[in-house]
Parts: structure tokens; C-alpha cells; sequence
């Protein structure tokens, strides 16, 4: 029973062999050509992409370097606009003014400290005077009774001898001519004073209505400063704002610029992906050209259509990353070019605003005028101490003139007091002289306490006054420093101001010169850029080819492996098929040589079906796969498209056989073919 | 992080209870700090500081208050201290003040001060006083 089986299947896969094999295309060697040419024009397609990109790219970076160099600039001016307007360097110029707008304004506060110890020391001075006049008044009428004195004298002694009358004479003369000498100049000392007292109520009068009025003037110069100044510093710091807005701007530009960078890095991946699948399609094209020139029905064929089909999947996915990438970049850069163009645009907008914020107020030039201004209404107060100061010097000295006058007028009664007791005590019954003598003296130190009392209080009201002045001088002295000091500093301030005034227009034209600068650039990019074009255009085409030459080399594989599963069932007969096999095959077939020579094929197939399963356990080999193995019909052949259709053994899934040698499963089938041909 | 001070010396003292106590502070802060060897500018900034802290006692502490000029050493520089203090009425969380710098407050003492100076620290308690002290560092 086993050799006809044997027999059987051997006929039933020689006829396989020859329905599959035999009934071929002819070999098609152009169908090769035309594949490797298309290889060959797809990758020149990509190198000249690759190419093409590299020069635009090399264009584009470097008008990157320089947008990023000039982005860089704006970063540096936006940051120095914005120190300068903000005022957050320690010494801006808004800060400064301000803080001399406040110094000022101690001064003032301190001058008009020094006001309220005037008006003090003048109230004083002239509740002194009012006390001293009346001090005056008295010892006037302590010196009245002195005229009564000299007449007495004059009239008692006129009882004596003639030179005793001639002493008392005299000295009654003396006394009367140094009362009225001593009382003349003492009133008129005391009318000095009283109208010193009157200038100084004057000078009071006129100080504090001064005092009012510089009040006034202070408070409407200060105000009108602190308003310039307070608008100046609102408008730097909306400016600020501005200028912040516009560095934030730039940032956003720094990154766009940074976004298209990155995305010029995909140029360098992708050339590199592109020399790989240029190498890939190369040896492709080699493999093509060894199954063009390898016979049909060969494993050089097979193995090349299976090489092919495999690479070809891997590039078709290669490419078609590579394009995902680059479309990806090339989206990633017009995107952040056109980024940039529109915050760029957004950028010089905002640098005209801050311009338009700062300069068009001329706000400057008020604070620069309210400074001036300042300087001069802090001079006013600190002159009229000065004023002050040169009333009470002589004041001091007129009032310890009249001391001394009224001191010397005692001393001088006293004297003649004197005189007048000794004189009297020579005389001889001269008591009633001796009385007006000693009446002389009690005046006289009455006219010494009152003098005494008048020259404490003109001492107290000295002293008051010498310390007022000595206050004032002493704050005089320290107003002046602070005048120049101020002066000074105002002079900085109005420096700054101006300085600032200058430098804010040419920061602002600079940031104006670089965004122009930045927006050509920028303009001149965005119209440059050809490659999303490029590589729209060059994107199917590669695409298309690889999966065209993909699905062929795919349906030249999957043929070549139903003629390696008919291979292995061949071998697998060879395998069950022994000497005694071929002997009752030799038998078999000499008794039924004209049964087996009419056998149909219908019938054959019959006794397959019938015998599959009566297969020699033995050989351990694998039942073919029904997937693979569709005997029955030949669809695979009916409808392959392929240029050269080929169903060859395969040996190895990638591996390529040298030219010549000849693949192991051909060997077998080749060895059956003798097997079969001892039939 | 500060560096410690090897050595200081007490320059001057001064009562801060009126105006003219703070023009006679800055004065003399500045005239101190001239001594020193400070540059013109700075001293600028040295005065208008010592002005806007004691200006702050005289007008809102409500007490007099004392400034306190030193001379402060380290390893490696020299620098004037400056300690304004009273007992007035003090203030709540004094640090918040010290960066408000809107544009309404240009100028304001404490902000002001602050940022003249290389290191400034304030302590204050309501009802009990402030205490400023600031170091310039030559």
C-alpha cells in the first residue's frame, strides 16, 4: 500500500511543481531595471532635497544669528529703558529729585523751627524792653528829687561863708549839669531803644507776614513740584510698564527664535536618516540587479525579492518618518518666523508708546523748572535768619549802652553824694547840708538798685537775645551748607533729568532702529522660505515608490514562500521514500504501468484528499500550513501584477547566496528531479 | 552672607527730636562719612538715608529719638553704621514697608533708605519704638 501513496504524491507534487513553475511569466528583466532606476531617481530626489534644504538652512541660520544677536540688543535696551524709567537704579533721576524735593522741604520745616524761636525771642525782647522802660521811667523819678537837692544846697549854704557857697555852688552846678547830661543821653539812649523796639515789632511784623507768604509761595512751588514729579514718576512707570510688556515681547521672540533653532536641528537628523535609506536603497538596487541577472525560478531571485521586500517596508517607514519630521519642522519653522514678525511688530509699537508716554508730556522739563525753583524758595528763608540776625547785634549793644550810661549816672550821684557829706561835715553847723548830702546818697542808691535791676533785665534780654542769635547763627551756618549742599544737588538732579531726557529718546530710537532691523530680517525670512514647498512636493513621490516597490517585492516574497512549503513537502517524500519503497514502486509499476499512464487528474486529486492523512507517521515532518498551501487553485499566480513572478525556494529570510551557489532546498529538489527520473 | 565686623568705634551721637536735628544729623553722618573716605556721591546717598529715617522719627515717633554714627571694620573693608532708634509709637511689620515702591511713594523713606544702603535692618514694636540700623560698606 505505501508505494503507490509515495507514488501518488510524488505525481500529485511534480504536477504542482509543473502547474506552478512551469506555468510562469517568462522571465522579465526590464521589470528589474525599471525598479532600480526608480530607486536610483528617488534617492537623487531626496539627496537633492536634503541639498536643497542645506542651503536654505544655512541661509536661515544665519539670518537667525542675526535676529537673535540683534533680539539679544533689544533685551539689553528694553532692560536699561526700563532701569531708567523705572527708577530702580539708587540714583534715578525721578528718585533723586524727589528725595531733594524732601530735603528741601527739611529745610524749610527746620528754618521755620528757627522762626518760632525768633518770634519767641522778639516776644521776649519786648516784654524786656516794655520792663526796662519802665525801669527807666523809675530811676527818672528817683533822679527828680536831685534839682530840689541842688537848690537846697545852693540855699543853705548861701547861710555860709563865701567859699563854702562857692563849694556848694559848684558842686550843685555839677550835679545838675551831669543829671541832665546823663538824662539826656539816657533818653535819648531810651528813644533808641523804643524805636528799635518799634523796628523790631516792624521787622517781626514784616517776618511774619514773609514767613506767610513764603509759606505760601513754598507750598504752591512744592506742590506744582511734587505734581510734575509725581506725574514724571506715573509716567515712567506706565512707561515701565510698557517697556516691561515690550521685554516680555522679546522673550517670547528669544523663544520663537529658539523654537526655530530646534527645529533647524531636524535638518541634521534628517540628512543623516536620509544617507541611511540612500545606503538602504543602493544595496535594494544591488539586490534587484542580482535577481535581474539570476535565472527565474532561482534562490538568488527569491532571496533578492525577499531582501527587497523587507528593506523596502523598513525605508518606506524610514521615509515616510523622515517627511513626518521634516513637515513637522518646517511647520515648527514658519511658525515661529512668523512669530516672531508679529511680535516683533508688537515690539515697536510698544517702544513708540513709551516714547509717547514720557517725552510728549514734557514732564522733564516742569521737574527740571521745579527744581530751580526749589533751590531758590529754600534760599529765601535761611536769608531772612540772616536778616534777623543783623537786628539783634546792635540791638544787644544799644541796650547795654543804656546800661552803662545809667551805671555811670549812679556812680557819678554817689560821687557827689560823697563829696557833698564831707564838704558838709567841714562846715562848721552845716547839718542841713550834711542832710541834703546824705539825701543825696540814699538817691543815688536808689538810682544804683534801679540801675542795677534795669541792667539784669537788659542782661536777661541780652543773654535771650545772644542765644537767639546765637541759634540762629549756628543754623544759619548749617542752612547755608545745606543751601550749597542742595545746590548742588540740584544741580546733579537737574543733570540727571536732563540726562534722562537725552537718553530715554535714543534708547527708545535705538530699540526703534533694532526692531526695524529685526522685522526686515524677519520679513526677509518669512519670503525666503521655500522648503515646506520642497518638501511637499518631494514627499509622495519618494513615499509612492518605496511602497510601490515595497508591495511588489512583498507579493515576489509571499510567491517564493508557497514554492518553498511545495519544496518542503517534496522533501518530505524523498525523506519517507527507501529501497524497498522503490521496489515495490518498481513492482507497482510494472503491473499497473497502463492503469497508472491513464489515470485523470480529477482522480488524483481524489486519492490526495484520500491518502493526506495515511502520510508515514514516522517522518515526524510538519503538516503543510493551510494558509500558505492552498492547493486546489493557483490564485496567487492569476494575479500577480509583478514585472518578473517568480516562485523560488528561500533559504534565509535576509541572506543573500553568492552568485553561483546554489540554495540548499533547490539542491534537494534537484535531487528528487534525478528520483523522479528513475520513474 | 555678611561678613562679621572685627571692631567698631563710636563716631558721634546725636539727639533727633526736630527738623533741624535732621539736617544736623545728615550733616554730620555725611561729614563722618567724608572721614571715612566715602566719595562724593555716596555720601549723597549716606545723607539722604540718615534724612529720610530721622525725618520718620521727627515727624511720626511721636518721642525724640537718638542717631548714632560708628565706624565698623572687617578683614577686608570699612564702613559706617548708622542706628537711628526712638521710643515713639512704632509700627506693624516694618519689613513690609520696605519695598513698597509704587509710583505714588517715589522717594519714600523707608524704600528709599533701604535701597541706599548696602545692609539695612529694621525692628520695631507698636508702642515701644523703631530701630533702623544701616552699614555702607567702603
Amino acid at each position: 500500500m505505501a508505494a503507490p501513496v509515495f507514488f501518488d504524491l510524488i505525481c500529485r507534487h511534480l504536477a504542482r511543481l509543473d502547474n506552478g513553475w512551469l506555468r510562469l511569466p517568462p522571465k522579465e528583466p526590464c521589470r528589474f531595471v525599471g525598479w532600480m532606476q526608480r530607486l536610483d531617481q528617488g534617492k537623487e530626489s531626496l539627496q537633492l532635497l536634503i541639498g536643497n534644504m542645506e542651503t536654505e538652512f544655512l541661509e536661515l541660520g544665519r539670518s537667525l544669528q542675526i535676529m537673535a544677536g540683534n533680539a539679544t540688543k533689544i533685551q539689553k535696551e528694553c532692560a536699561a529703558l526700563t532701569d531708567l524709567t523705572e527708577g530702580r537704579e539708587e540714583d534715578a533721576a525721578v528718585q533723586f529729585a524727589f528725595q531733594l524735593l524732601k530735603k528741601a522741604e527739611d529745610l524749610i520745616l527746620a528754618t521755620d523751627e528757627q522762626y518760632d524761636h525768633v518770634f519767641a525771642g522778639f516776644n521776649q525782647l519786648h516784654e524786656s524792653l516794655r520792663v526796662i522802660s519802665r525801669r527807666y521811667d523809675q530811676m527818672i523819678q528817683t533822679l527828680l528829687p536831685l534839682s530840689f537837692i541842688t537848690t537846697q544846697l545852693r540855699i543853705q549854704s548861701s547861710h555860709h561863708d563865701a567859699d563854702v557857697q562857692a563849694v556848694f555852688s559848684t558842686l550843685a552846678d555839677e550835679i545838675s549839669l551831669l543829671v541832665t547830661q546823663v538824662r539826656t543821653a539816657l533818653e535819648g539812649q531810651f528813644e533808641d531803644l523804643a524805636a528799635t523796639q518799634t523796628r523790631t515789632r516792624k521787622v517781626l511784623n514784616d517776618l511774619t507776614e514773609s514767613v506767610a507768604q513764603q509759606k505760601k509761595c513754598v507750598e504752591i512751588t512744592w506742590g506744582a513740584s511734587r505734581t510734575h514729579l509725581r506725574q514724571l514718576s506715573e509716567a515712567l512707570a506706565s512707561s515701565g510698564t510698557i517697556v516691561a510688556d515690550l521685554a516680555s515681547v522679546n522673550r517670547t521672540i528669544t523663544g520663537h527664535i529658539g523654537n526655530v533653532i530646534m527645529a533647524q536641528q531636524y535638518q541634521d537628523i534628517t540628512r543623516q536618516k536620509i544617507e541611511h535609506i540612500g545606503e538602504a536603497m543602493d544595496q535594494m538596487s544591488m539586490q534587484l540587479e542580482t535577481a535581474r541577472d539570476g535565472q527565474a525560478g532561482s534562490g538568488c531571485r527569491a532571496e533578492a525579492c525577499h531582501f527587497v521586500a523587507k528593506a523596502g517596508a523598513i525605508q518606506l517607514k524610514q521615509v515616510e518618518g523622515v517627511f513626518a519630521e521634516l513637515n513637522k519642522a518646517a511647520h515648527d519653522i514658519v511658525e515661529g518666523i512668523s512669530g516672531i514678525l508679529k511680535n516683533s511688530e508688537t515690539a515697536a509699537q510698544s517702544a513708540i508708546a513709551v516714547g509717547d508716554t514720557v517725552l510728549s508730556a514734557g514732564v522733564v522739563q516742569q521737574c527740571k523748572d521745579s527744581v530751580s525753583r526749589i533751590l531758590i524758595s529754600i534760599r529765601v528763608p535761611v536769608e531772612n535768619i540772616s536778616g534777623i540776625i543783623e537786628t539783634i547785634a546792635p540791638l544787644q549793644s544799644k541796650l547795654n549802652n543804656c546800661t552803662t550810661k545809667a551805671g555811670d549816672l549812679a556812680l557819678s550821684v554817689r560821687f557827689f553824694s560823697l563829696n557833698a557829706q564831707i564838704f558838709a561835715a567841714a562846715v562848721p553847723s552845716g547839718w542841713a547840708l550834711d542832710v541834703l548830702a546824705h539825701r543825696m546818697q540814699v538817691i543815688s542808691d536808689e538810682m544804683i538798685l534801679e540801675v542795677r535791676r534795669m541792667s539784669d533785665d537788659i542782661d536777661n534780654l541780652g543773654a535771650t537775645l545772644m542765644n537767639l542769635e546765637d541759634r540762629l547763627v549756628d543754623f544759619q551756618e548749617l542752612g547755608q551748607h545745606e543751601v550749597n549742599l542742595l545746590a548742588t544737588e540740584s544741580t546733579f538732579s537737574h543733570n540727571k533729568l536732563g540726562s534722562f531726557e537725552n537718553l530715554l529718546p535714543e534708547h527708545i530710537e535705538r530699540l526703534k532702529g533694532l526692531q526695524s532691523s529685526f522685522s526686515e530680517t524677519a520679513s526677509g525670512m518669512v519670503s525666503r522660505v521655500q522648503f515646506p514647498k520642497i518638501i511637499a512636493k518631494a514627499s509622495p513621490h519618494s513615499v509612492d515608490m518605496l511602497r510601490d516597490l515595497t508591495e511588489w517585492a512583498e507579493a515576489q516574497d509571499k510567491q517564493g514562500m508557497v514554492a518553498s512549503g511545495l519544496s518542503s513537502q517534496v522533501d518530505l517524500l524523498k525523506q519517507g521514500y527507501t529501497m524497498q519503497s522503490e521496489r515495490d514502486l518498481h513492482d507497482a509499476a510494472l503491473s499497473q504501468a497502463t492503469e497508472a499512464q491513464t489515470i485523470k487528474e480529477d482522480d488524483i486529486f481524489e486519492l490526495f484528499e484520500a491518502a493526506t492523512p495515511a502520510l508515514p507517521a514516522e517522518t515526524n515532518s510538519p503538516r503543510p500550513d493551510p494558509a500558505t498551501d492552498s492547493f486546489g487553485d493557483f490564485e496567487l499566480f492569476d494575479v500577480d501584477p509583478s514585472p518578473g513572478l517568480l516562485i523560488v525556494p528561500v533559504v534565509d529570510a535576509v541572506g543573500v547566496l553568492p552568485a553561483g551557489e546554489m540554495p540548499p532546498d533547490v539542491k534537494k529538489q534537484e535531487d528528487l528531479g534525478d528520483n523522479v527520473e528513475l520513474f | 552672607m555678611n561678613e562679621p565686623i572685627s571692631s567698631e568705634r563710636e563716631l558721634v551721637r546725636l539727639p533727633v527730636a526736630k527738623m533741624q536735628d535732621v539736617l544736623l544729623a545728615r550733616f554730620i553722618g555725611r561729614e563722618e562719612a567724608a572721614k571715612i573716605g566715602f566719595p562724593v556721591l555716596v555720601l549723597t546717598r549716606i545723607s539722604t538715608a540718615i534724612s529720610e529715617i530721622t525725618r520718620n522719627v521727627v515727624q511720626h515717633a511721636g518721642q525724640p529719638g537718638e542717631a548714632i554714627f560708628s565706624l565698623v571694620i572687617t578683614s577686608e573693608k570699612n564702613g559706617i553704621r548708622i542706628v537711628i532708634e526712638d521710643v515713639g509709637k512704632g509700627v506693624e511689620e516694618p519689613e513690609r514697608h520696605l519695598n513698597n515702591s509704587s509710583a505714588k511713594s517715589m522717594g519714600a523713606g523707608l524704600p528709599s533708605a533701604h535701597k541706599l544702603m548696602d545692609e539695612f535692618h529694621i525692628q520695631s514694636v507698636v508702642g515701644q519704638g523703631t530701630k533702623v540700623t544701616m552699614i555702607k560698606w567702603l
